[in-house]
């Protein structure tokens, strides 16, 4: 589904503190299953992901897209294939937002703003007729089981809650494939094993999910079908199970 | 409903709450703009008003008013001088004028005294303005007593009060018969205030003005535009001095503005990181900030110009009023009429929703133009 090739990514390039984040990755990500990231802080799974997820360029490689369709970019004609290296910045964010659903590891919600309002950021520059889109946003609350929050400014929730607003703001646009970045760093084991029954439904709905994590209860789990371990910008080793 | 219209809908929607957030500043921010776009609407109606009324009061002013000048200085004028001004070719018609200025030193009061060229009132009888009669108590039918200049009692008998309609013009005003104003003054008989002189043909204005300066050297003949340019000075220079004044509540304005709309906070550019990181665009992100510009600086400017039409057209204007009317060319305790100069007010528009607006989003714009994954390594 997502093919990357010799990806390099330096940073600060031509300058004194050059540093190369990635160096000459080349994997493939498959449609439905769950790949995780394993290494240590720095070993590049967060720029990775960055660069999976359309969220900044490679310096060097090509990343291909696979029987993804996204309105307004067409792909390779027959193949449905897309090169999305060199795609403008508008393409880029128009493929992120209908591809990919993004889990941070400091969940990233905006303060202030209700539990609701928070799922629904991500829909509102698409145009969508509001009563919908509100529908959508309160199904993926009681989904969570965090209805009763929906009108409640997010900073008052736990750590737990704030984690399933968050995964219910990456599922709002209903995509494909699901990025979480270090997604149980925050939280206690019980909640931890509880991420982990989400990333089972979302398997089980046929969702790509790629996760970024140096936390056994993720890499040991059963629900893991790659494991790709990395280091200095490298991929060590690549572990298919089951 | 169109996908865009509901974009805008939902950005909208979104800008509106991002401001609530930040209540007390936004507020703040709403209400000195609101004062600013007030205070200079509020000049910009007061002098816009103030020149129509001179326009209407003028429209009727005799095209020309000759002067006889001694030293430079006003001096009366002999009558036969406008015999002899009659004989000019293209004059219509000659009128001397008697007016003057009556001091109450009981109520320190300046009176304009006018013999009207039509319907004088009877000897004896005076007609009065509603300043007059309110200081002096005086209804139809009294007395009133003015001190002539042989400090003899000269008692006239009020006729008529005049319409407080034209208080503009008539508050401080007493309507009186040509003896008695001769009789009072001690006025000689072959001499008058002014002479108007009417021309047939507008074109030939500034020849006649010409020959008459030619024939009576000790004249100053004054032209109806050359009165109507004065007004438009005075209210411009005034409306100015007040403009300059509020300058420098503008300029800390400006100041306050830049400060909090420029002045992103890291909170705010991390929510601008946020939202990029989760599929915004850097057009979505200014449409947000622009909305949120928009919302404050439109708003402020209607209500700000809603208040000043208020203030001037239903309140007179009593914050500006001594600043702006001055003594001497307008009287106090009229109304304006309500006058809308669509110009200045877009020019008031331009000068504050705009730079306001661009204060908002360029900074923004700034911030929106980050990589989407600065978020993701926060």
């Amino acid at each position: 589904m997502i093919e990357l090739s010799h990806i390099s990514k330096s940073f600060n390039v031509g300058k004194g503190n050059q540093f190369t984040a990635l160096d000459d990755v080349s994997l493939n990500i498959d449609r439905g299953k769950v790949t995780i990231l394993k290494g240590p802080s720095g070993s590049g799974k967060t720029t990775l992901m960055t660069v999976l997820g359309c969220m900044s360029r490679p310096t060097t490689g090509r990343i291909k897209l696979h029987g993804i369709n996204v309105s307004g970019v067409t792909g390779d004609a027959g193949l449905d294939t897309l090169e999305i290296t060199s795609l403008p910045e508008r393409f880029l964010t128009e493929i992120r937002r209908s591809t990919f659903g993004f889990i941070f590891q400091h969940f990233n919600l905006v303060k202030g703003l209700t539990v609701l309002e928070n799922v629904l950021l991500p829909a509102y520059p698409l145009g969508e007729n509001f009563t919908i889109l509100r529908q959508r946003g309160m199904d993926l609350l009681g989904m969570f089981n965090i209805t009763r929050h929906a009108a409640a400014p997010v900073d008052r929730l736990s750590g737990g809650e704030m984690q399933r607003v968050a995964i219910a703001r990456a599922l709002i646009n209903n995509p494909a494939v699901i990025i979480a970045d270090e997604p149980t760093a925050h939280l206690d084991s019980a909640l931890s094993r509880e991420f982990m029954t989400i990333l089972a439904d979302f398997k089980k709905d046929g969702r790509t999910i790629l996760v970024a994590s140096h936390d056994p209860i993720i890499y040991d789990s059963t629900l893991a079908d790659t494991v790709i371990e990395m280091r200095d910008g490298r991929v060590t080793s690549i572990a298919e199970r089951g | 409903m169109n996908r865009s219209l509901e974009r805008h809908r939902n950005i909208l929607d979104f800008a509106l709450s991002s401001l609530l957030r930040r209540r007390a500043r936004n507020i703040s921010l709403f209400v000195l703009y609101t004062l600013i776009v007030f205070a200079l609407a509020s000049v910009v109606f007061f002098t816009q008003a103030l020149k129509r009324e001179a326009a209407l009061l003028l429209k009727d002013a005799p095209d020309i008013v000759v002067q006889k000048m001694v030293a430079g200085r006003h001096d009366l004028i002999p009558t036969d001088y406008g015999l002899q001004i009659a004989a000019i070719r293209g004059v219509k018609e000659v009128q001397p004028r008697l007016w003057g200025y009556y001091y109450d030193p009981f109520n320190s009061a300046n009176y304009t005294l006018v013999v009207p060229a039509l319907q004088p009132p009877a000897p004896q009888f005076i007609h009065i303005g509603n300043g007059v009669a309110r200081v002096r108590r005086l209804g139809s039918g009294d007395l009133m007593a003015l001190m002539t200049y042989k400090q003899e009692t000269l008692l006239l008998e009020v006729q008529e009060i005049l319409s407080a309609d034209a208080e503009l013009v008539s508050s401080d005003l007493i309507l009186i018969g040509e003896n008695d104003f001769r009789t009072l003054f001690d006025f000689p008989r072959d001499v008058a205030t002014d002479l108007t002189v009417t021309v047939t043909n507008p074109q030939e204005l500034t020849t006649v003005a010409r020959k008459i300066v030619a024939r009576f050297p000790d004249t100053r003949p004054i032209l109806k535009s050359e009165i109507l340019r004065t007004y438009d000075a005075i209210f411009d220079w005034r409306g100015g001095m007040m403009v300059v004044l509020l300058t420098a509540a503008v300029l800390s304005f400006v100041i306050f503005a830049w400060d909090k709309a420029t002045g992103l906070s890291a909170e705010e550019r991390k929510e601008i990181g946020i939202l990029k990181s989760i599929g915004w665009e850097t057009s979505d992100v200014l449409l947000l900030k622009s909305w949120e510009g928009i919302v404050i600086s439109l708003s402020a400017f209607l209500i700000g110009i809603l208040l000043a039409y208020a203030h001037v057209f239903f309140f007179s204007a009593p914050l500006f009023e001594h600043a702006l009317k001055g003594w001497g060319v307008l009287y106090p305790s009229f109304r304006l009429v309500p006058a809308f100069d669509f110009y200045q007010i877009s020019l008031l528009f331009f000068l504050t929703v705009l730079p306001y607006t661009a204060a908002t989003i360029i900074p923004s714009w700034r911030a929106a133009t980050i990589d989407p994954d600065a978020a993701m390594r926060s």
